[in-house]
């Protein structure tokens, strides 16, 4: 009898709380469209998830590209497909790590501190001082970051891919003795426009997913300190576990079918 | 005759199966200044922000001059009221006068340019120096923070001002001079006062009429004058401080 009361228990919270998140993504997604449109905030949030992320994501994605091009090496010395290692670099940058990777890292530094800053404002009062400043929240602090996620990402995962070609090409180029005109023309030849595409449309959807789980889990924190600190947990754990589900979806609705 | 400002009609609130507030009916005169007294978790907090509507009242009614308020989602009852905050709630990434204009920045009735005059303004209605426009709320004292709170509160000259525990983790002294600015600010606006306090220096200061609650219900009304002459067992002990009484925590 305690074990169903359980079950009825978790289920009726994980009802209520997917109803509080649906109806935060809706009214979050509606002020995005509805004036008055906050310009000044969404400069600053798009500079902050932008450019201020960009070492941490330039970082990943070189070290990304030279060791992928070296056990691309590793592997395919095997059964001499040596000159694959461009295409495989290229395409998995591009189509997966370049988004997934940036998308984890900016999970990682926006997430957490979009849950941290719209958690002390929940638990400084300062929401509520929003609400008697006429002042819609939802819309001055929360859908400004969203566009800016939504925009910034691609943006970010554009140069993690440049970059992390850039690093598999020094790897295979210096290290491992190809020739820096075949490897590029190798890398050209193969890929396709909607390569790159595919890993900008996943990485607008990982800006979203990022930044609303940090204003979510910010918004509705609880409980001073400890309470900010739970919300900035949960919202890089929830993006983190969101995206690699997103990216599967994204992925099979793009590729599953060739 | 009198107009009412605030009417709260059989207020009830409750979290869960947890009530707060089981049936509040006040009515605070145009002009007048209210002041709710109460313990700890004696719901104070919540009928404030039942209130002003950063909470939803489970049952009954309130109303601002007469007119039932309707709730709106992420927006206070009443666009001309003003509130200061138990901590004072100033928005750390802007500076002071940003804080202060803040309000009318947004609802657009002022020009950016004119918004730094109105803070100094309102910066030496609190007593303030000009300077301290400039610096960052986190820049500041306590009490220092509690007055750009009350500026910011009083910047739209507001017909309803809501003070949340004004005088909370300030010295005596502080304390006395936030006293003086509620009660010296809420004339120059010409604004009615609501608010919560267990201060009883700061309920003398600041009210013209009282109401004490207790587990969700008022249980006393009445004049200040009348405080020190009241026979309620309840009101008796929580002014007087004694842990023998009706009170029991």
């Amino acid at each position: 009898m305690i074990f169903l009361q359980h079950i009825g228990r978790t289920t009726l919270v994980f009802l209520r709380d997917t109803d509080k998140l649906f109806l935060f993504t809706v009214r979050s997604v509606i002020h995005i469209f509805t004036p008055p449109f906050y310009l000044r905030t969404l400069g600053q949030h798009m500079l902050n998830i932008g450019y201020f992320s960009l070492p941490v994501i330039g970082l990943t994605a070189i070290f990304t590209g030279m060791v992928l091009a070296l056990q691309s090496y590793t592997g395919f010395s095997r059964f001499s497909a040596e000159s694959a290692i461009a295409t495989v670099v290229v395409l998995s940058i591009t189509r997966e790590l370049g988004p997934v990777l940036a998308g984890l890292m900016v999970a990682g530094r926006i997430g957490a501190s979009m849950a941290a800053e719209i958690g002390t404002m929940r638990v400084t009062e300062q929401i509520d001082a929003l609400k008697t400043l006429s002042t819609n929240p939802l819309q001055y602090l929360v859908s400004p970051r969203i566009l800016a996620g939504i925009l910034m990402l691609p943006c970010l995962v554009l140069i993690a891919d440049i970059i992390g070609v850039f690093g598999g090409f020094i790897v295979s180029v210096y290290k491992l003795g190809f020739n820096a005109g075949s490897y590029l023309s190798l890398t050209w030849d193969y890929l396709e426009a909607f390569d790159v595409i595919s890993g900008l449309i996943k990485a607008a959807i990982f800006g979203f997913i990022i930044c609303l789980m940090g204003c979510y889990h910010g918004y509705y924190s609880t409980g001073g300190a400890q309470g900010v600190g739970k919300a900035t947990t949960n919202a890089v754990v929830s993006a983190s576990i969101l995206i690699l589900i997103a990216n599967y979806i994204s992925t099979g609705l793009m590729f599953g079918a060739s | 005759m009198t107009n009412i400002a605030i009417e709260t009609k059989n207020i009830h609130k409750s979290f869960g199966d947890k009530k707060i507030l089981t049936g509040i009916d006040l009515k605070i005169k145009e002009g007048e200044s209210h002041v709710l007294i109460g313990g700890s978790g004696s719901g104070k907090s919540v009928l404030i922000k039942v209130i002003t509507g950063l909470l939803t009242a489970s049952r009954g009614e309130i109303c601002f001059f007469g007119t039932p308020i309707k709730y709106k989602k992420n927006k206070t009852n009443y666009d001309k009221l003003g509130m200061l905050f138990q901590s004072s709630a100033l928005f750390d990434s802007l500076p002071v006068w940003h804080n202060i204009a803040f309000g009318l920045i947004q609802a657009k009735t002022i020009q950016k340019k004119d918004a730094l005059e109105l803070a100094i303004e309102k910066l030496k209605m609190v007593g303030l120096d000009p300077d301290v426009a400039f610096k960052s709320p986190s820049e500041l004292s306590g009490g220092m923070q509690k007055r750009v709170g009350l500026a910011r509160a009083i910047a739209s000259n507001p017909k309803i001002l809501f003070f949340d525990e004004p005088t909370t983790g300030l010295d005596p002294i502080m304390a006395n001079v936030i006293n003086d600015l509620i009660v010296k600010c809420s004339k120059e606006v010409g604004a009615t006062t609501f608010s919560i306090t267990h201060d009883i220096n700061s309920m003398r200061i600041i009210a013209d009429k009282v109401s004490m609650l207790y587990q969700g219900k008022i249980i006393w009304q009445g004049d200040k004058s009348k405080l020190d002459t009241s026979s309620n067992k309840y009101l008796k002990q929580f002014i007087a401080g004694d842990l023998k009484g009706p009170i029991t925590f």
